[in-house]
């Protein structure tokens, strides 16, 4: 038990806290100019200033600006702020949608793909555009290299730029005062890439070819095994798609298996580390936001209030799959290792749970297990990281939906204590009350009716392939993972038709970019308003009071709309086979 | 209107600047807000007939402006990432772990016969057995049969298994859960240590290699958990079957 599970968990995460602080005050330091925050950095950035940012970096963004048309100097309020990331991600969109409908006539196609199909081409260019990366293909035979890499690979890159992007006007507005200039979109979205995303990504990629992560332009490899057989493997530019799509809270497989395919994820250790960078893309957003608003300690209780519940579906999902399956038990077997059914034998049930806890407690994704095969108790575990719009979500993008629960706490909880509520010293008045609260219903509506809708219809029946009340979970966890933008799914769903690519799709649009338009709203809307002094009777939002408030609003208004549903599919089925 | 005026030759003053320059200057000239700037901003309301605050100026993009800019950033990212970051890391990849980035492709007798990484179908009786595989350790496929706990084809599966084992002459409690389930990848390489003793007699009558050899053979060719804590023991099955294979090619 210790040595089994606690020790090797605490670990895990007491170094992830150690990287958080490394690469959140990077994160924070490389924005600083952006946000007016200069000082209170560990010494070492001084000399990263001196060595790396004046002498590589900022030529190289210069160039950027000056070959790209960005005028640096331009600032944005935040409608034309808004519409540059929207802008940018149509056209984005646009461009995936026909290499996918045409790759087949395109290069670097050496296993000779054909092309996509104009709804699975649809639902490709949503999920990608949007940082869910749900998928309804196999990779292997599916993509060309060229949409592996011009497509998928951009996509990764660009999405999670588009959030880091926002996220930084939403945090000015938090900061201005009587100010609606919240900086220059196409700016932030170019030094997020230069200095964060990039850099990043390439020293994992190096690290994961060490581990044994392929990344070769070579097509599939034949071979002849030792009984005489040919075997044909797929191989390709995995090791820098790999990279990315963890540390960009991405989560779309090269392969169709994600990341339990040995090419993908080759050893324990490299287990453990896309582990923690599936983490660090969006943990790193709340460190850096405790600075960029000048409360670090407050960055510290969003950090804090989110583990909690990171920690109880832990134990949930860790509990449920070294459990072991009850249908087992006539057969009298060893069932020592747990449920192992859709798990890899390098990684075991620990890593498997650990794992998909982590992968829906963030907009990532990625699996390294199969989560339809997960026993009722893990699998209820993965629908509730979800279920609360995951928690920690996604890169940019994680931070803001996180402050729609604490926009609604610092609102109730001053409230309850007879004040006039105020956020980081803004007074929140009814129109932001109003869109936390929109944003906060939407996950629900593209929830709950699409499954509706799909449970009472052939279309949306004939893809269900396990029994009874796992099915209406297939079917719900399909929607729960495009609405929240997660992307992992209970493969076991015949998932490519008509009916799924086009109501996933939609869903996974309106899921992004809705709470998108109300956040920047939200920002416009505050970033004209003075900022308070803090008084006595001010509502402290660094302490652990809050960070008790805050969990309870999650928790109440946020997860137990879901309570019914979830009734239906993993609750029954645990009560039926348990 | 004499606060637009000022806020204007700010703005001339400044636009010379670079943008984060600028608006530190901006930022330094406002120091400490607090309840003044609160009574300032009243008075002027006030005084001005309209009852608006004025606010620093922002910049006006048009649509074509920001169809433009936005297509030539995602050029250069398509540049940075899909060509500039897959190159390097290609380059640098292969020069320092050529094998590795080729995917661990496994010679025998100078033909590759396998990735160290995919796992492969054994099924003669001379080798070491994989665990069950529903795409048949097709390396062109990936994913489980996504089988839910409850769903009766698992039990089926695993049961029948488990009868063929039993066939061998191995008894149910000896085996381990992890050999009558299909892994996540369906392409698993590895087996639990135990999942390999238990087929050590049938393997030992096959080749007439002497159990005590096998057993030793599986020994040498189990991976540990990475530092004691990660993953689980686990043992490459095309490893010890390429073992196996050049015993019986020495005589």
């Amino acid at each position: 038990m210790f040595f089994g599970i606690i020790l090797p968990l605490a670990l895990f995460f007491l170094i992830l806290a150690g990287l958080v602080y490394v690469l959140g005050e990077y994160l924070g330091w490389s924005f600083r100019k952006e946000m007016m925050v200069e000082e209170g950095f560990p010494g070492f950035f001084d000399y990263l200033e001196r060595y790396f940012e004046k002498p590589i970096l900022e030529p190289i963004e210069r160039l950027i600006y000056r070959v790209t048309g960005i005028d640096p100097s331009i600032t944005m309020n935040w409608k034309t702020y808004l519409l540059s990331a929207l802008w940018l991600n149509l056209i984005l969109f646009v461009f995936l949608y026909l290499i996918f409908l045409f790759q087949g006539g395109l290069p670097l196609n050496p296993a000779e793909i054909g092309n996509l199909d104009w709804d699975l081409a649809f639902h490709n260019a949503a999920t990608f555009v949007s940082n869910t990366n749900q998928q309804h293909y196999a990779g292997e035979t599916a993509l060309s290299y060229f949409s592996q890499l011009g497509a998928v690979l951009l996509a990764m890159f660009a999405s999670a730029a588009t959030g880091i992007g926002l996220l930084l006007g939403f945090a000015r507005g938090l900061t201005n005062e009587e100010d609606p200039r919240l900086g220059n979109f196409y700016v932030v979205f170019v030094k997020s890439l230069t200095r964060f995303l990039l850099p990043i990504s390439f020293v994992l990629a190096l690290f994961l070819i060490s581990q044994g992560v392929p990344q070769t332009l070579a097509g599939p490899a034949s071979v002849t095994t030792l009984e005489g057989a040919t075997q044909t493997i797929a191989r390709g530019p995995v090791a820098t798609h790999e990279a990315i799509k963890m540390f960009g809270t991405n989560g779309g497989g090269f392969f169709a298996a994600n990341a339990a395919h040995p090419f993908e994820n080759p050893t324990p250790l490299s287990n453990v580390v896309l582990n923690l960078f599936l983490f660090l893309g969006t943990i790193t957003n709340f460190y850096a936001f405790g600075i960029w608003v000048k409360k670090r300690r407050h960055g510290l209780v969003l950090v804090g209030a989110v583990s909690v519940l990171v920690l109880v579906f832990l134990a949930m999902a860790v509990g449920g799959e070294l459990g072991g399956n009850p249908a087992f038990e006539g057969l009298g077997i060893d069932q020592s290792l747990g449920n192992m059914e859709g798990k890899e034998v390098r990684f075991g049930a620990t890593l498997s749970a650990l794992w998909g806890v982590s992968t829906t407690s963030t907009t990532n994704g990625g699996v390294n297990s199969m989560h339809d095969s997960f026993t009722a108790m893990g699998g209820l575990a993965l629908f509730l990281g979800m279920s609360l719009n995951s928690l920690f979500a996604g890169v940019g993008t994680g931070v803001m939906n996180l402050l729609t629960y604490v926009f609604l706490a610092a609102f109730m909880g001053a409230l309850m204590i007879g004040r006039a509520p105020v956020y980081l010293g803004k007074k929140l008045e009814s129109d932001e009350i109003k869109f936390a609260a929109m944003i906060i219903l939407l996950l629900p509506t593209l929830v709950l009716f699409p499954t509706g809708i799909a449970v009472v219809t052939n279309m949306g029946k004939e893809a269900i392939t396990n029994p009874e009340f796992h099915g209406f979970s297939q079917v719900m966890y399909e929607f729960f993972s495009a609405g929240a933008n997660n992307g992992s799914g209970l493969e076991g769903l015949m998932d490519d038709t008509v009916f799924y690519n086009i109501a996933g799709g939609m869903v996974i649009l309106l899921a992004r970019y809705i709470p998108l338009l109300l956040q920047m709203m939200i920002a416009g809307s505050l970033a004209k308003k003075n900022i308070r002094p803090e008084t006595e009777g001010t509502l402290k939002v660094e302490n652990v009071p809050f960070l008790v408030l805050l969990l309870v609003i999650m928790v109440i208004i946020g997860g137990l709309v879901f309570i019914p549903a979830l009734s239906l599919g993993p609750i029954a089925e645990l009560l039926s086979l348990w | 209107m004499d606060h637009e005026n000022e806020e204007d030759k700010q703005e001339e003053e400044l636009e010379e600047l670079p943008a984060s320059e600028a608006r530190e200057k901006v930022g330094e000239e406002k120091p400490g807000k607090g309840k003044s700037e609160e009574k300032e901003v009243k008075e002027e309301e006030e005084i001005e007939e309209d009852e608006e605050v004025s606010y620093p100026d922002t910049d006006e993009l048009s649509i074509s402006r920001m169809f433009g800019i936005g297509l030539r950033t995602l050029l250069i990212t398509f540049l940075l990432t899909s060509v500039l970051y897959v190159l390097a890391t290609t380059g640098i990849g292969n020069l320092a772990w050529q094998g590795p980035a080729q995917g661990n492709l496994v010679e025998h007798n100078d033909e590759v016969v396998g990735s160290r990484l995919i796992g492969q179908p054994f099924s003669s009786d001379k080798y070491f057995h994989p665990r069950p595989s529903s795409k048949n350790y097709d390396g062109m496929d990936s994913g489980s049969a996504n089988l839910s706990p409850g769903n009766e084809k698992l039990a089926r599966r695993s049961t029948e298994l488990l009868e063929r084992l039993e066939e061998e002459g191995v008894k149910p409690e000896e085996v381990p859960v992890s050999l009558v389930t299909e892994s996540g990848s369906s392409l698993d390489p590895h087996i639990v240590p135990k999942s390999a003793y238990l087929q050590v007699p049938r393997v030992s009558e096959a080749t007439g290699i002497d159990p005590e050899r096998l057993r030793e053979l599986i020994d040498d060719n189990t991976q540990n958990k990475f530092v004691g804590l990660y993953g689980l023991e686990r043992v490459n099955v095309l490893s010890l079957n390429i073992e196996i294979e050049k015993i019986l090619e020495s005589g």
